[in-house]
Formats: structure tokens, C-alpha cells, sequence
């Protein structure tokens, strides 16, 4: 099994996970069952911080290994924060109450760009411990490394907080082009950075998560965000793992994705697979794409729903099932592991 | 701090504080009695120009403002003043200008030529005095009058530091304590033994060789900086709510509805004696006047006690901040303080005074404004179990003000930070 650049004792590397469901699927493959993904279901005790979670190793391998533990899926995803690379760089990142993680003082300018310093690659050592904990415990099962995409990073950094239409951010990117620009390279760095220390810890394969992305016309994705998230996937230079793209309401830009270093494009709800296959140009593995507000329906609309989604899914040289980047934290856990069931043909 | 922290009062000090405790990890609610954020702080247009309605400026002995605004992201409107020297005018209606070298009027070369035309040769010669007295005298003094008295005489005293005292402060010398006049001016006297050079350290250490900055626009993009954040950051925002009572446990609104928290007082007269606050009126006229392009008062005029105007000071704003002449586009821009309100209609007496004070006739202004504020009194210190911010505790000026408020938020976010029981 020869595995370019990554070290000997890599799961890739040593055949712990090469023939596992999900990397073959990822590499265009249709392994004996369909592979299922599911993001982490944030099950944790009242008061724990998500981010703060992610920077503790043992906690996050915990989480991560969770979903496979709970519901026998066919990868583990690090349980990790877009944001981590963002307070490892040394922003002032803050907690507060009912909203998350918010910047004290935002990125608007662009000596507010110049001052970002790059990430000293030794901050992320949480980041490989947690990774390396999880990897050791997974065995066959991959683990796919996560970081946030560029745009999705710096609509953070524009905003201060969680914002709906990241107005501010894409006002910027007309606004300042220069500064655009300068801020989405640091993004891109900084997310490249933090995929390639996630891959040479153990992970099997990578996303960049994107759930911005929408926010934005298939013009602006194309000429001002592409190249950049280009740039993030590039960070993993010299290492073949597979390189996923999990966006929302990406539908309009489903194409432009593979060219861009993309080779599993993550398709949400909106737009049924067989059609996202269509405009992929039936070359691509697809991911996705059943819909949270289903997983509180009745069984059989849901069992519906999945099966539909599969038989969709068929269209596309491969599939690994998905529910998107985030399952709503209400969600029966036993729904999940019956969609599991289902998927793997039990 | 799992219980929520109720702000009561939106002016400066409060904002200030709710944002650094959300920042800290706290739930704040902010209680504002009136529709409007900012209290002291407060933006008018006039004559088409956004002016600072009240507070226009901020001393920068220390960092606390600057600092703030960098975190706001005001960093680039951050501006220096002319720093052409104010004018006094005098009992005797003439006017001179103020010594070049001086902090709140206190001459840091008591010989300089600028003092000497101020006070006359004896006035300075006995100021010189301080530069052989021993460190010991007035070293034990408490206010700046008895300090400025006993270095360097009544004449430095009535002649500059009253005046100006009375200008900026709306204070008398013999009443204010030397760090909330000039902060830092008590330790470099002790240090260096002498007021003159105190003076001159204090003045090298203000950053870009200014005692006070302001920010293009008008510091009420603070006030609009700071409600910005606190919606980003989830913090809610009451407005119209009057608060009547408050004790440790929570707060109860006009109306009568309670609200449950731990208080932070950041407006006077919720709790304890009301004290005597003063009120303060502000005339701002917009007048062409091509005369006034020259300055003839540098950056504006403090009136010395006993003179034949009602005026406590004028400030030449368009000769202070070219951000002000910018937006001018060739009209002047001046503004007239008074202790209480003047007498008749405040206009007319404005205009006039405007013209004995500048030594230039000032004609029909164009536009104008005027604004009464209240002041808020000392507070007389009193335990009811609530922290209190803001001007009656923390003293007079937004530097003031902002960094006691930040103290607070500090001291209750450390609080949080030990184990529990």
C-alpha cells in the first residue's frame, strides 16, 4: 500500500484504513455497503464550550470516537471548532453567553489584516493530541480531519460573532479587495495548516467545512472565495488523503468545487443528488444529503426519506450518506443508529 | 457569576462595563432610563455638522480611552487637538495667551516669557520660588489649590489654575483633588521634588505631546461603537426603563415590575441621597466669520473668575479639530460654556460674548444649538452591597469615567474565576 508523504505508521500508510468503506467511497469507489458520516450530536454535560471541548484532548478524542461507538458509522470526524486555528493564532476570542464564540475587536481594515499574525504550527499540539488519541482507538475506521473554509473563517473575522447574511464580510470583499484578499490568504494558511496537522496526526481524510458558502453568488465564489479555498486544500500539499468540501446551500456552485482541489463535494438537502450528480458530470463522489428537519418525523417518512436519497444517490460513481455539518441537538440518538442500520443494508 | 448583572444606566460607563463583562464570559442586561444610549455623551447636527453635544474630548495620561477605541476599531480616528495654546481672559478684559508649557495651567517653566506676560514679573518670580523650596512643602497637600498655592503662589493660582480649572472641570482648584485634575501630577512631584519639573514630566509622558485626544467625528462614535458590540454580542438592551430601586438581589423599574440580577449602579440618583448636581449649558453657534480664520484666541478662551462675561469658557472648535473646520467648509465653529444657563436668551448673550471674548465682531450665526446638561454631584460613599460606577464615584471626564467602570468589570469578572465554595 504506498501512501505518498505521510508518515510510515499512518492509518493510510499502514493499511489500517485504506480499504476501509468510506475511503473507498471517497476515492470513487462502491465498497459492499453504503458508508455512512454523521457529524457529532453535541451530547455533552451543560456549560461545556464547544471550542474550549475541542482544545481539550481528551474530551475531544472522546467525541470524536462517539458517533462511531454510538451508532457503528463508517468514519469518525474530529470533534474539533472552526475556530480552534483562529485562537491558536492568538485572537482574542471570546465566550459569552447564549452566543458563542465572538471576537473582541473584528477584522475590518486593512491594518486590522497586516496585524494577523500567521500560526505557529506547535500551537496546534491540542489539536494532534486529541487526533492521535482518537486515531489509536478507531482502528479500521478513518478519521476525517476538519477545518473551517476560508470564507466561512474570515465572514468570522468580519463579522465579530455568527452572522446570517455575513453582510459585512462580503461588503468587504468589494469594499477592500486588497484587504479581502490578504484576510482570505491568512484564512486559507491558517485552515491548510490545520488540515495538514490533523492528517500527519492520523486522520484518513479531510473536509473543509463551509457553511457560509451560500451567502454568496456563484460570480463572488467564483472570483473573490475560489482561490483562496483553493489555497486552504493546497496546505495539504504532498499528501494523498481524500479532500471533502461540506457546504450549505452550495447547490449553484456544485461545479466549480472539483476544480478547486475538492474530490467529495458535500451536497445539503437542497438540491437532490441525482441532479447535483448531473452537474458535477457524473465524475464525482458525492456526499449527503438527508435533511435535519426530517430526523424528528415519523419513522416511516423517514425511512422514506433515506431510502429516496440512496436511491438518488445511486446516480453519482459514489456516495457516502450525510446529514450535512450539524444535527440538531434534539435529535433522537436511536434515529440516528436506525438510519445507520438502513443504509448499511440491515 | 451564573446570575445575570443588571447595568443600570447606558452612558459610557455603563456600556463599558457590559461589554467587558459579556466579554468575560457574564449575562448582562443594560437598563437605560431614557430612549437614547450614552448619557453625557451625545452627538447634535448643526449647520449640517455632527458635533459632539456634550463631552468632546478625553485626557491620555493614560492609555484607558485610546485603548478603548483601539478595541472598537476607532484606532484610525483618533486625533490630537491644535495644540496652539488656549487664551485667558481676564478681569480686567484682556486677554493673553496661556503658557505654552503648562498643565491645567500650572507653568512648567515659571520664568518663560508666556508666563511672565500672564501673571506679570512678581506673580512668576514667586513661582519660581518652587524650583529651591524643599520637597517637603506641599507635599501633604490634598487639593491641587493648596498644592499650586504652596509651590508656587496665589498668582499662578488665581491667574492660571483657577481659570482653567474652572474651564475644564467646571471646577474650583481649592475643591479637586491633584490626581482627578491632573492624573499622575502628585507622584512626579514627589518624585522629582519640584511642581515645574512635575509638570514637565507629565506633560512628555501624554502621548503625541497631547494632554487630551478626541475622535474624528466626535467621541460619540464611542457611544455607537460600544452599542454596536453589546448587540453583537447578545447583550439586551433596555431602554425607556426607569429604574426606581435597587438592592443587591435585583431591581424594580418605574412601574413597578422587578427584574432579578445583581445591580451595578452606573446612573446617579438611583440609590442613596440625591446629591446637588449642577447644571451646565452649552451654546454652539456656526457663524462665517473669515476674521476668526486667523485664531485670534488659538484654540479658545477660559474666562478667568470676576470677569465681565457670564461665559465660563469658549472653545474655537474649528480651531481645535480639523475634523470640525473640515466639516465646517469654511464657516467657524465655536462653543460657549456656562455654569447654569444664561441669562435672557442664551443665544443673543452667547453671540455677544462671543465677540468680547474672540476680540472679532460675530455677526447673525448661522445656525446653533443649545444643550443643558446635568451634571451628576460626588457621590457621598455609602455600603448597600452594589458596585457604582460612573462620574459621581469615578470623578469628572470620560478617561475618568472609563477606567473606573473597567476596574469594576475586572474586579467582578476575577471574582468568577475562584472555585466555588
Amino acid at each position: 500500500m504506498s501512501a505518498p508523504g505521510l508518515p510510515a505508521d499512518h492509518p493510510l500508510a499502514d493499511g489500517r484504513t485504506a480499504a476501509a468503506p468510506l475511503i473507498r467511497a471517497y476515492r470513487g469507489d462502491r465498497p459492499e455497503h453504503l458508508p455512512v458520516r454523521l457529524p457529532v450530536r453535541l451530547t455533552m454535560r451543560e456549560g461545556t464550550e464547544p471550542l474550549e471541548a475541542a482544545l481539550t484532548p481528551a474530551l475531544a478524542a472522546e467525541l470524536t470516537l462517539e458517533p462511531v461507538r454510538r451508532h457503528g458509522v463508517d468514519a469518525a470526524i474530529a470533534f474539533t471548532h472552526g475556530l480552534v486555528p483562529v485562537k491558536l493564532s492568538g485572537l482574542d476570542l471570546r465566550i459569552v453567553p447564549d452566543r458563542g464564540p465572538v471576537l473582541e475587536s473584528p477584522v475590518r481594515s486593512a491594518s486590522d489584516v497586516l496585524r494577523l499574525r500567521p500560526l505557529d504550527p506547535a500551537a496546534l499540539a491540542p489539536v494532534v493530541e486529541a487526533v492521535g488519541l482518537a486515531v489509536a482507538e478507531l482502528g479500521s475506521t478513518p478519521l476525517i480531519g476538519s477545518a473551517g473554509a476560508p470564507f466561512t473563517l474570515a465572514s468570522f473575522l468580519v463579522e465579530g460573532g455568527p452572522s446570517r447574511d455575513h453582510l459585512r464580510a462580503r461588503a468587504m470583499m468589494y469594499a477592500d479587495p486588497h484587504a479581502w484578499a490578504a484576510l482570505l490568504n491568512w484564512c486559507a494558511d491558517v485552515s491548510g495548516a490545520f488540515l495538514r496537522a490533523q492528517v500527519l496526526a492520523g486522520a484518513s481524510a479531510v473536509q473543509l467545512v463551509d457553511p457560509a458558502i451560500g451567502a454568496l453568488s456563484r460570480r463572488d465564489f467564483q472570483r473573490r472565495v475560489a482561490p483562496h479555498t483553493q489555497r486552504a486544500y493546497a496546505g495539504l500539499r504532498g499528501l494523498d488523503v481524500p479532500r471533502a468540501h461540506v457546504g450549505a446551500g452550495s447547490g449553484d456552485v456544485l461545479d466549480l468545487l472539483p476544480g478547486i482541489g475538492a474530490q467529495v463535494i458535500g451536497v445539503d438537502w437542497r438540491t437532490p443528488l441525482d441532479q447535483a450528480d448531473e452537474r458535477l458530470g457524473g465524475r464525482v463522489p458525492v456526499q449527503g444529503n438527508l435533511d435535519p428537519a426530517l430526523l424528528g418525523a415519523p419513522w416511516p417518512t423517514l425511512a422514506a426519506h433515506v431510502a429516496d436519497v440512496l436511491e438518488r444517490g445511486r446516480a453519482a460513481p459514489a456516495h457516502v450518506l450525510d446529514v450535512g455539518h450539524e444535527v440538531p441537538a434534539d435529535t433522537d440518538p436511536g434515529v440516528l443508529t436506525r438510519i445507520v442500520e438502513l443504509a448499511h443494508g440491515g | 457569576m451564573a446570575e445575570r448583572i443588571l447595568v443600570v444606566g447606558g452612558g459610557i460607563a455603563g456600556l463599558v462595563a457590559a461589554r467587558q463583562l459579556v466579554l468575560g464570559g457574564a449575562d448582562v442586561t443594560v437598563i437605560e432610563a431614557t430612549d437614547r444610549l450614552g448619557g453625557q455623551i451625545a452627538r447634535h447636527t448643526v449647520g449640517g455638522i455632527d458635533l459632539d453635544a456634550g463631552a468632546d474630548s478625553f485626557a491620555t495620561h493614560r492609555d484607558t480611552v485610546p485603548a478603548l477605541a483601539r478595541r472598537l476599531g476607532l484606532e484610525d480616528a483618533l486625533v490630537s487637538p491644535n495644540p496652539a495654546p488656549a487664551w485667558l481672559y481676564r478681569a480686567d478684559g484682556s486677554a493673553v495667551a496661556l503658557p505654552a508649557t503648562a498643565v491645567a495651567g500650572i507653568p512648567g517653566v515659571p520664568m518663560a516669557a508666556d508666563v511672565v506676560a500672564a501673571i506679570g514679573r512678581r506673580a512668576a518670580v514667586r513661582a519660581q520660588l518652587d524650583s529651591v523650596l524643599l520637597g517637603q512643602v506641599g507635599a501633604r497637600a490634598l487639593t491641587l489649590g493648596e498644592l499650586v498655592e504652596r509651590r508656587m503662589g496665589r498668582g499662578v493660582l488665581d491667574g492660571l489654575v483657577a481659570p482653567v480649572m474652572r474651564g475644564v472641570h467646571s471646577r474650583d482648584p481649592a475643591e479637586i483633588e491633584i490626581d482627578s485634575a491632573v492624573p499622575g501630577l502628585r507622584a512626579a512631584f514627589l518624585r522629582e521634588g519640584t511642581l515645574a519639573s512635575a509638570v514637565r514630566r507629565v506633560r512628555a509622558a501624554a502621548p503625541g505631546g497631547s494632554p487630551v485626544q478626541g475622535l474624528r467625528g466626535g467621541v460619540s462614535r464611542l457611544v455607537d461603537a460600544l452599542a454596536s458590540d453589546l448587540d453583537r454580542f447578545g447583550v439586551g438592551v433596555i431602554t425607556g426603563s426607569r429604574v426606581v430601586s435597587a438592592d443587591p438581589r435585583g431591581v424594580v423599574l418605574e412601574g413597578g415590575a422587578r427584574i432579578a440580577g445583581a445591580p451595578l449602579i452606573a446612573a446617579p440618583g438611583v440609590t442613596g441621597e440625591p446629591g446637588a448636581g449642577r447644571r451646565v449649558t452649552l451654546v454652539t453657534l456656526v457663524v462665517d466669520a473669515p476674521e476668526l480664520g486667523a485664531t485670534p484666541r488659538g484654540t479658545g478662551v477660559l474666562v478667568a473668575e470676576g470677569a465681565p462675561v457670564r461665559a465660563r469658557s469658549l472653545a474655537h472648535l474649528s480651531a481645535t479639530w480639523d475634523w470640525v473646520a473640515e466639516a465646517a467648509g469654511g464657516r467657524e465653529v465655536l462653543r460657549l460654556s456656562y455654569d447654569g444657563e444664561p441669562d435672557g436668551d442664551p443665544v443673543a448673550t452667547a453671540v455677544a460674548e462671543a465677540s468680547v471674548l474672540l476680540g472679532v465682531p460675530i455677526g447673525r450665526p448661522e445656525a446653533t444649538a443649545v444643550v443643558t446638561w446635568e451634571r451628576a454631584a460626588p457621590r457621598t460613599h455609602s455600603v448597600d452591597g452594589m458596585h457604582h460606577l460612573g462620574e459621581s464615584v469615578s470623578g469628572t471626564g470620560i478617561a475618568a469615567v472609563v477606567a473606573q467602570a473597567g476596574a469594576v468589570a475586572t474586579e467582578l469578572t476575577a471574582d468568577d474565576t475562584e472555585p466555588p465554595g
